[in-house]
């Protein structure tokens, strides 16, 4: 009777807390792991009969029983990866064909296995690591991390800065180096990683001792050499490729985790890469998810719940758990297809618990698939659970949380240090240099933020926890294209070309620079301000019935870290 | 013509219209299609015929015939084909009972269902294979990719 009138009162307030269990039948625990395969009845589900599978086991849910496999390895005692770099073409270290030698990039990956290897509370160790004697080969069941694979895989895109290449058992009986054997499904066999400076530049430039070489003295680029006509203009302003921060992120991947939306984390694809060499309490919560170091994880809690919109389930909103006391986004997950969402390993403590769309950073783009073929949605306004969140020793705590439909006052925060060009707003949502990065002590001047109605008339910017502080906020035009494009032109009677003093002679202009609303803001944080990630957060401040924006807010999670150094 | 391939056609001719604005008013919009698509080799509405699994070196390759219905776009040096090759890194091999994936790759690729697909160049830089990457896949069904594809025109006209 007690649960029947709390769920009345959910009904009534929108949002409300359910203590029934029997209300949630969660598919998974979901948003860490990577997802290897669905099953139907422990049959496999093709991608293009998703939607009839959903249908089927709606109408019959007692019949068809619906399971996700999850990558994981097996055994993650002594985990053993293995360094490979026959493919470096070596004359001596200060040659670009020789970017970095043998035993530099073995500590540099042995630098981000010691960061995963320290997790205590997720049972995963490593073995010291050791020279291949092979190059990478996903059926080999050597886990192999290659600088310049001595024969590059294809089917790869221009650009990519490493590649993991993983192989996960999809049923119990595998055939695998020859010889069948019964495996969970889901089961990790091989995970390798290439780093190839030929697909990306950068990554060498990143990683080259003393002046970068284009094209190195004697090698051809089908034979490893770097393209001499690359573009390294980006590589200038962003960290394209430190190998020890990629090495991170391909570990975590290696290990079966699947990208975090919050990022600061280590393992977000939303980030660009940048030099920090540390886990967050994201990337680490998330390892625990999938590896549970049970002896180390005594004090937590864990919360489960629903993300509901118009009383439907929200696919793949980011629900992020914010400390209350540093601001800190502890940890995210993303809801399933049911809209359920479920996080373990939570430390004691009060949080604000919010639930956002993927969009600005970590644009839908970055997560084209949260489940199975099926895109998240982003047709709904970030909601804040309406109470403080306790999370108890031992204990599940069980949420719902209804979000609003997307109105027209809306926004779409992004971030931006560098002048932004077009491919990285499509891309990346304009993510540079994400995390903002800051020390206690320091202010940040002439910092600038874009999107939907960001602008001083419809709310203001904060940032999550005490000590940080949003000074000058002023209306900006911000360039988003800044270079003009030029195009060779010949003057004729009926088409005169459009000459422009910022082209050659013999060109005409053909793109403008481009500007876009936006914000800039000066940052500030206090002396003795704890490091660790915040929230960068635009709240709704204007109540005119004809723009409502009052209360409505949008943020980039981990959008701006505290640093030491 | 069902509904759904009405809306599809009309998004197309949304898509194809604004690539063609050029008026002062639209520059944004005009200024991002040009330097997203710069990247790009082409982007096209077709649907996934084939797919065979072929082994080349230590790795397993998807390759795929995709059926262009549309060029919705493409660099000036792309025939005008009907049919173009894609391969991707990484391959489900169900006789073995295991599933490759590379990070680079799309999770799932849709198979006989009209989609629109970016290509993009491979390493080997073949003037007529092209390969997909993370995010190449606009939707993997009708009704959110005409969703995503909308929403993605609005954005870019932020």
């Amino acid at each position: 009777m007690k649960t029947q009138w709390k769920k009345i009162k959910l009904f009534i307030a929108g949002i409300s807390i359910i203590i029934s269990i029997e209300c949630f039948t969660p598919l998974t625990s979901y948003g860490f792991s990577r997802i290897v395969d669905l099953l139907l009845n422990n049959e496999s589900v093709k991608p293009e009969d998703f939607i009839t599978t959903l249908k089927k086991v709606k109408k019959n849910p007692k019949k068809n029983k619906l399971r996700v496999v999850e990558a994981r390895h097996t055994n993650t005692k002594n985990l053993q990866f293995e360094i490979d770099t026959s493919g470096v073409i070596v004359k001596n270290e200060n040659d670009i064909q020789a970017p970095i030698s043998n035993q530099g990039f073995l500590d540099s990956i042995q630098e981000a296995i010691d960061l995963w290897d320290d997790v205590d509370i997720a049972n995963v160790s490593f073995a010291p690591l050791k020279f291949a004697s092979g190059s990478a080969d996903a059926n080999d069941g050597k886990n192999i991390i290659s600088f310049r694979a001595a024969e590059p895989p294809e089917g790869v895109p221009d650009g990519a800065n490493y590649i993991s290449i993983i192989n996960y058992a999809r049923t119990e009986n595998v055939l695998f180096m020859g010889k069948n054997i019964m495996v969970k499904p889901g089961a990790i066999l091989d995970a390798d990683i290439i780093f190839d400076p030929t697909n990306n530049p950068c990554l060498a430039l990143q990683t080259t001792i003393g002046d970068f070489k284009l094209g190195g003295d004697d090698v051809a680029i089908n034979e490893g050499g770097v393209d001499p006509s690359a573009d390294l203009s980006i590589c200038s302003s962003v960290s394209g490729g430190d190998i020890t921060e990629l090495a991170i992120q391909g570990i975590g991947s290696a290990l079966g985790l699947d990208p975090s939306a919050i990022a600061s984390a280590a393992t977000s694809s939303v980030s660009e890469i940048r030099e920090r060499y540390s886990l967050t309490s994201d990337d680490k919560i998330g390892l625990a998810n999938i590896y549970p170091n049970k002896k180390n994880l005594k004090n937590r809690g864990s919360i489960r719940g629903k993300v509901v919109l118009n009383k439907k389930p929200v696919v793949g909103a980011h629900v992020v758990l914010e400390d209350n006391n540093s601001g800190e986004p502890l940890v995210g997950t993303l809801s399933n297809i049911k809209g359920q969402f479920s996080i373990n390993h939570i430390p004691e403590g009060t949080y604000t618990v919010y639930v956002e769309p993927l969009d600005g950073p970590a644009r839908k783009n970055v997560f084209p698939r949260v489940f199975y073929g099926t895109v998240g949605q982003l047709n709904f306004t970030t909601g804040v659970f309406n109470k403080d969140v306790t999370i108890r020793k031992s204990k599940t705590t069980h949420l719902s949380i209804n979000v609003k439909e997307l109105s027209a006052s809306a926004f779409n925060i992004n971030y931006q240090t560098v002048a932004l060009t077009e491919a990285a707003v499509n891309e990346f949502g304009g993510a540079f240099l994400l995390p903002i990065r800051i020390m206690p002590g320091e202010t940040i001047t002439d910092v600038q933020f874009w999107g939907d109605n960001i602008s001083t008339g419809f709310g203001t910017l904060t940032v999550s926890g005490p000590g940080i502080t949003i000074s000058n906020e002023t209306d900006a035009s911000i360039p988003i294209s800044p270079f003009v494009q030029c195009e060779e032109c010949e003057d004729s009677a009926d088409n005169p070309c459009k000459r422009d003093p910022r082209c050659p002679p013999t060109d005409e202009i053909t793109v403008e620079p481009d500007q876009i609303q936006g914000i800039i803001v000066d940052i500030t944080c206090d002396p003795d301000v704890e490091p660790g990630p915040r929230n960068i957060i635009f709240t709704g401040n204007q109540i005119d019935p004809t723009h409502p924006s009052f209360g409505l807010r949008d943020q980039i999670s981990g959008g701006l870290i505290v640093t030491e150094d | 013509m069902t509904p759904v391939k009405k809306i599809l056609k009309k998004s197309v001719f949304i898509w194809l219209l604004l690539i063609l604005i050029n008026s002062r008013a639209s520059t944004a919009l005009a200024n991002s299609l040009h330097e997203d698509l710069k990247n790009k080799e082409a982007i096209v509405l077709g649907k996934i015929t084939k797919k065979q699994i072929i082994k080349l070196n230590n790795y397993y390759i998807t390759e795929y015939k995709l059926k262009i219905k549309n060029w919705i776009y493409k660099k000036p040096y792309i025939a005008n084909s009907k049919t173009v090759t894609l391969r991707v890194l990484g391959a489900d091999l169900p006789d073995k009972g295991i599933t490759i994936k590379a990070s680079t790759s799309p999770d799932h690729v849709p198979f006989n269902t009209d989609t629109i697909f970016i290509l993009n160049k491979t390493k080997q830089k073949y003037k007529d294979i092209f390969t997909l990457s993370k995010n190449s896949i606009l939707s993997p069904n009708k009704e959110e990719y005409l969703s995503h594809l909308l929403q993605g025109i609005h954005r870019r006209n932020l």
